[in-house]
């Protein structure tokens, strides 16, 4: 098919799909898979080289807007110490269930660690709307498990971006290759550092006078593509380099208007992300799915009951109610953005079988659906009364 | 013909003046010398970082302007608050699922300095007229704020802008 008719066609029905899933309550992610699904057999070559590219612009663009435009760092300085222990503790469940499966169905080291990986992440986005479905955001513990999920979100980035400088040696790497390793990673930060800090407040002063049109947009743009590149040559992925990048950038005033900002957003999530879950949709192998069964569900429960189990053992940590710890880890539980590309990425470097791509991309719905019901149930039990969860 | 160049050189600035005869500077020279100090109201109502949201939301009510600046200890610009992000802190459950992520971490704060829009478009004291106009355009923004070493001086809307380039047009 055409380039530009699967372009046509993956925006059109993603948005169109992306529509139905937010009338039906669900996140507009479930649009962009679900009209790689239905297009992917329509493609010739659905995992063909233009369009891989286009997706992995969508997934560097994913982090670099939920950076640049979503959630600053600032954030993060103001999460309380009350945070951090239920945090590591349905992050750290969840990445043992992870491994541990993978242990179990006798899959490589590397292999394990990425699973992990995609158990351990929990989405912003997910969270936030069932948070507000169930008018539980500003009620505790809805800011805990905000909170959480935030903290989370950037926990996952960097294990990701470990990982992945890691699995590029397709094994476990020695003294030499960590050095190696380790150098890359200092090396971008400290550029990005001097970037953010020296070099961007004055080049936008400058941009800013520029005369010709969208020069500020552009240079966000070219920014975003720049701390991609610089990251990959250092050894670590493109998406870790613009979510990085995208951090930076929040902080400089001028980079930051909310003109620009909706500018921004807009050829993201108009564009080029409904690329990226398109990609993800047409790459679900669902034959696979049908003969490895026990394996798919083993994914699905073992993920899941990690975040809600860790999320509960950290919560009475801090000795909160029963129903608040479990509200907490319910709340832990919704995958979508960093567990998609954590496997599109494990996939595109081999580290990954399609067998296990399918089967997270399947719990990554499953929790988006499953969540929200278990957390208005839950509510329910808590409160003694009949609430209503919108869309549930 | 004299009366037709006569609107001509309202219309059309720069050489059409030197061809009705007349020795007027172009409009962009004119509005380049009025400095902002000319047009900037420093009578301004600001917010403080650690006034809540019941208190913003009583300013709103009080004295009715569309934005607000949010200024530190210090007296230093830190941010913007406008009736739209505080429309949609206040019924953030009924507006798009694309905005909810950023109004909810927004919402975390229940302080002036959490929810503002940190980034707001400002000028120098030495900017003119000129300056002000054309980043109202190209930022499509309606005020621009005066700040002297980040010190907030002022405050100048759009439609200040137009008052005054209508005087200066004659």
């Amino acid at each position: 098919m055409d380039v530009i008719l699967q372009i046509f066609l993956v925006v059109l029905l993603a948005k169109i799909f992306g529509e139905l899933s937010i009338r039906l309550g669900l996140p507009s992610i479930f649009g962009g898979i679900l009209a790689g699904i239905v297009l992917g057999p329509f493609f010739a070559e659905p995992n063909g080289e233009i369009f891989s590219f286009l997706a992995e612009l969508g997934a560097i663009f994913l982090f670099f807007t939920a950076a640049y435009n979503e959630v600053s760092i600032r954030y993060i300085q103001t999460l309380s110490k009350y945070t951090l222990i239920p945090t590591f503790t349905h992050i750290l469940v969840a990445f043992v269930c992870g491994y541990t499966l993978g242990y179990i169905f006798d899959l490589g080291f590397l292999e394990n660690i990425f699973i992990g990986i995609a158990f351990s992440s929990t989405s912003i986005g997910s969270v936030v709307n069932m948070l507000i479905g169930c008018n539980y955001l500003s009620k505790n513990p809805g800011p805990l498990v905000l909170s959480s999920a935030i903290l989370n979100n950037f926990v996952g980035v960097i294990m990701l971006g470990i990982i992945v400088s890691v699995a590029t040696y397709q094994r476990l790497p020695g003294g030499r290759e960590i050095l190696t390793i380790i150098s890359g990673v200092v090396g971008f930060l400290v550029i990005m550092i001097v970037l953010g800090y020296k070099v961007y407040p004055v080049l936008f002063k400058y941009i800013h006078r520029m005369q010709i049109k969208e020069s500020i947009f552009a240079f966000v743009i070219i920014i975003a593509l720049v701390s991609a590149y610089l990251a990959e040559i250092l050894g670590l992925h493109s998406v870790i380099g613009a979510f990085i990048g995208g951090i930076f950038l929040s902080e400089i005033p001028l980079a930051r208007i909310e003109d620009i900002q909706s500018k921004v957003s807009g050829i993201s999530y108009g564009v080029f992300i409904p690329m990226f879950y398109a990609f993800i949709g047409m790459s679900i192998d669902f034959s696979i799915l049908q003969t490895n069964g026990l394996f798919t569900i083993a994914v699905i429960v073992l993920a899941l009951l990690g975040k809600l189990l860790g999320g509960y053992i950290g919560s009475k940590i801090l000795k909160v109610n029963s129903y608040d710890s479990l509200i907490f880890g319910i709340g832990s539980m919704p995958k979508a953005d960093v567990e998609l590309v954590v496997i599109s990425i494990g996939l595109s470097m081999g580290v990954i079988d399609d067998v296990s791509y399918s089967a997270i991309v399947l719990m990554v719905a499953t929790s988006v659906v499953v969540s929200p019901l278990l957390l208005k149930y839950t509510i329910q039990a808590k409160e003694g009364a009949n609430i209503g969860c919108r869309g549930i | 013909m004299s009366k037709m160049n006569k609107i001509k050189g309202k219309f059309f600035t720069g050489s059409n003046n030197s061809k009705t005869g007349e020795d007027k500077p172009s409009m962009s020279n004119r509005c380049q010398r009025i400095g902002i100090n000319d047009i900037i109201k420093k009578d301004i109502v600001t917010l403080s970082e650690g006034d809540l949201i019941e208190d913003i939301i009583n300013v709103f009510t009080k004295h009715r302007f569309h934005t607000y600046p949010v200024i530190n200890d210090k007296g230093n610009l830190t941010g913007v608050i406008t009736q739209n992000l505080i429309l949609k802190i206040i019924l953030l459950d009924i507006m798009p699922q694309t905005d909810h992520t950023d109004l909810a971490v927004k919402s975390l704060s229940n302080d002036a300095k959490g929810i503002m829009d940190p980034h707001p478009v400002t000028v120098n004291l030495d900017s003119n007229l000129c300056d002000v106009a054309k980043l109202m355009v190209k930022h499509n923004v309606n005020q621009v704020f005066a700040v002297d070493n980040g010190r907030l001086v002022g405050i100048v809307s759009k439609l200040d802008v137009i008052n005054e380039i209508s005087k200066i047009r004659g």
